[in-house]
């Protein structure tokens, strides 16, 4: 039974269904990819002594700043990274994968100045570069990391897909897999 | 933190269509229902809508007035004409405080006004009826008429009401125990239900529905008045009169146009004066002509329908033909269920193994087994003839002689196997009189003092054999019958050489002979399992 695999989001159903092992070499090989990425994000992030020092936690802070403290222990641990599809944006577009930063102080460091540039009291204390294309693509870790990585991890993680793409075509062909829901003629 | 893409970079991103075609599915959707919505409005709004509501008005208020009329003529037969306004002020305050159309409440009423004969209980029903409606979800006609039933002495319908009361009990329980217990369970449910969203949105609509019917009476003697008519009758055929004027009107507007359209035609300007009228005659006739085309010149008023009349009577022949064939079909099943209840009657002689039987006869059997097996069925039913004649087969089969058939035929009777017991006994009895008296039994005995005696009766005659004279059963005057076992066992005498007087003397020679034979060369062998001594 030919398998016909169309889009990225097929193939990672069909990968499910079909393949399950595949698929989670598949998930492997993403992560492989990714973690390099995310260690050298995590290396653009400055230290607590590198940090403006009115923005390490404060025993007595009150407001909304007070969880919003930098700790680059925790800045560090929160850069992560999905290799699930995320959901549609509004304009119909999902990642296969992203890499970001889940601590509201990581953030605020990624992309101070993006809008306003490096001006003010705070943003220019932050250190770092805001490296990347446009506005929205800039950043002084993650994005930075991206900048500087000319599209390489990109192209990885096409050519990943691509493989288990032909993987999966090689395996319909050969007859193997555990066949569930494959949508097939 | 993932979803909002500013902040992450999102790799080997691709586009889904599926949630953009959603949302403009709703959207479209969204654009068409109001759309819709806007031409309701507009509709709500239109003279068309207002027509179509003053429509629906008149026809509440046909329905309402019905309604009332029914319940006045009931009121009127039951001899209470005179309570006729109590009746309406109490309906319509009922209407106004339970929220239920005055045509629906005045079935009710009527219902159980017609079975009480009294306004005022039937008021009272008609309350604790509304109560249990609600309470219990079931429409009102239906409590209504379960509880004129009840207050008539038939209970049967206050079961589904769920009062946790039996049959039996119910059929014990009067009426006003019955109101009693309905009272307790559902009072209040009007006045709760009142309370919901469902019953305030009730509410409304049955206002809206009692002004409907009051918009509808309002139009109706609006056209009344309008057409000076003197009551509904004369109104509709005023009506009738006007739609048959517009017609006219109509037809006259037509004959306008034809004319027109035909003096502005050059072709008719040179024709004479008369010639317009003419075609507008013809153009009728043609119209006529086209309706008549149904016509049928055999078939018609003037020929008095004969061809109608002929197929009336073919449809009833051919239905009484049809009714007969019916009849006999029904026969002929009740026949036919009466030979199957016969034969299933029959049947249950036939058991399984008959069943068995006839399955045997299919198989591969032999002659001599067919025969056997044929001869066993027609014992089973109890067909004696085949059954004789199968069986001398069957034995002529065993014996090709014919004498082991024969020999069978020549049977007599089976006897009674314990018959010869009576003979025995008798026998006995008559030995012992004999060995008592010294004479045989049924004899007359004469003794030397001249008295006689008659002996019991002789041995009636047996094929069983004389007992023989063994002597194990012997009779003494003072002890009776006895029975020794060793009577009839032959003595062996046994000469040794010697003296043998005890019993130990005779094994000490035998055991003496044993020892002579054994020294001589024949040793004595003694087998304990299988009791062998030699």
């Amino acid at each position: 039974m030919p398998v016909e695999v169309t889009g990225a989001l097929e193939l990672r159903k069909a990968l499910k269904n079909y393949a399950p092992d595949l698929a989670k070499e598949s998930q492997k090989e993403l992560s492989g990819i990714l973690k390099p990425m995310v260690a050298k994000a995590k290396g653009f992030l400055p230290s607590n002594d590198e940090a403006p020092s009115g923005w390490l936690e404060r025993p007595n802070a009150k407001g909304r700043w007070a969880k919003r403290f930098y700790d680059e222990s925790i800045a560090k641990k929160s850069i992560t990274f999905s290799a699930a599809p995320s959901k549609a944006n509004k304009r119909g577009f999902r990642s296969l994968a992203a890499i970001y930063n889940k601590s509201a102080a990581g953030a605020i460091y990624e992309t101070a100045g993006r809008k306003s540039g490096v001006t003010g009291n705070f943003t220019p204390r932050l250190g770092g570069s805001l490296e990347g294309k446009g506005q929205k693509m800039t950043g002084r870790a993650i994005f930075r990391a991206w900048s500087e990585d000319q599209g390489r991890t990109n192209a990885a993680i096409i050519k990943a897909i691509e493989k288990t793409n032909e993987k999966v075509h090689k395996l319909a062909q050969s007859g193997g897999g555990r066949l569930y829901k494959v949508r097939g003629k | 933190m993932a979803s909002q893409t500013d902040l992450a970079v999102r790799i080997a991103t691709i586009f889904d269509a599926a949630g953009i075609n959603k949302a403009d599915k709703s959207v479209s959707k969204l654009e068409k229902n109001a759309k819709k919505l806007g031409k309701t409005l507009g509709i709500a709004l239109s003279a068309a809508a207002v027509v179509a509501f003053g429509k629906a008005s008149v026809k509440a208020f046909a329905a309402d007035e019905k309604s009332a009329a029914m319940l006045t003529i009931a009121i009127k037969n039951l001899g209470l004409a005179f309570e006729q306004a109590n009746v309406d002020k109490f309906i319509k305050d009922l209407e106004r405080s339970s929220a239920i159309a005055d045509d629906v409440l005045r079935p009710a009423f009527q219902a159980l006004l017609t079975t009480t004969g009294s306004v005022a209980k039937a008021q009272q029903i008609l309350n604790t009826a509304i109560e249990t409606s609600r309470g219990s979800g079931i429409d009102l006609a239906t409590v209504a008429q379960d509880l004129s039933n009840a207050y008539a002495g038939n209970t049967r319908g206050i079961k589904k009401y769920n009062l946790g009361l039996t049959q039996a009990e119910l059929k014990t329980m009067s009426f006003t125990e019955i109101m009693v217990r309905l009272n307790k369970q559902f009072d209040g449910s009007s006045a709760a239900y009142l309370q919901t969203y469902a019953g305030k949105m009730e509410a409304i609509t049955t206002a809206v529905g009692a002004a409907q019917e009051v918009i509808g009476e309002s139009l109706v003697n609006a056209l009344i008045t309008l057409t000076g008519a003197a009551n509904t009758t004369e109104l509709i055929t005023y009506i009738e009169n006007v739609g048959q004027r517009i017609a006219d009107l109509i037809t006259s507007v037509e004959k306008f146009g034809f004319m027109i359209r035909y003096w502005f035609n050059p072709k008719n300007w040179l024709k004479k004066g008369d010639s317009g009228a003419k075609e507008w005659e013809e153009l009728l006739r043609k119209r006529a002509y086209a309706a008549s085309k149904a016509f049928d010149p055999k078939n018609n008023s003037l020929t008095g329908y004969k061809l109608d009349e002929a197929a009336r009577k073919k449809a009833e022949a051919d239905a009484a033909k049809r009714a007969k064939e019916i009849l006999a079909a029904q026969e002929k099943n009740t026949k036919e269920l009466k030979k199957q209840a016969a034969l299933k009657k029959a049947g249950t002689v036939f058991d399984l193994e008959q069943i068995q039987l006839v399955a045997a006869l299919k198989g591969k059997l032999s002659d001599n087994e067919k025969l056997r097996v044929e001869a066993q069925l027609a014992l089973l039913n109890g067909n004696d003839a085949v059954a004789t004649k199968l069986t001398n087969q069957i034995l002529l089969a065993q014996d090709a002689s014919g004498n082991l058939a024969r020999f069978l035929a020549a049977l007599p009777d089976a006897k009674n196997p314990f018959e010869y017991l009576d003979a025995y006994l008798s026998y006995l009895a008559g030995k012992a009189a004999a060995v008592l008296t010294g004479s045989a039994y049924g004899e007359k005995a004469s003794y030397s003092n001249g008295n006689t005696t008659v002996m019991p009766p002789k041995l009636p005659d047996t094929n069983v054999s004389a007992m023989p004279s063994d002597n194990m059963i012997t009779y003494n005057p003072i002890t009776g019958l006895n029975y020794n076992p060793n009577a009839g066992q032959p003595v062996i005498n046994v000469t040794v050489q010697g003296n043998v007087i005890r019993e130990q003397e005779l094994i000490n020679q035998v055991l003496a002979g044993a020892q002579l034979s054994s020294l001589s060369g024949s040793p004595s062998q003694i087998g304990r399992i299988a009791g062998m001594f030699s």
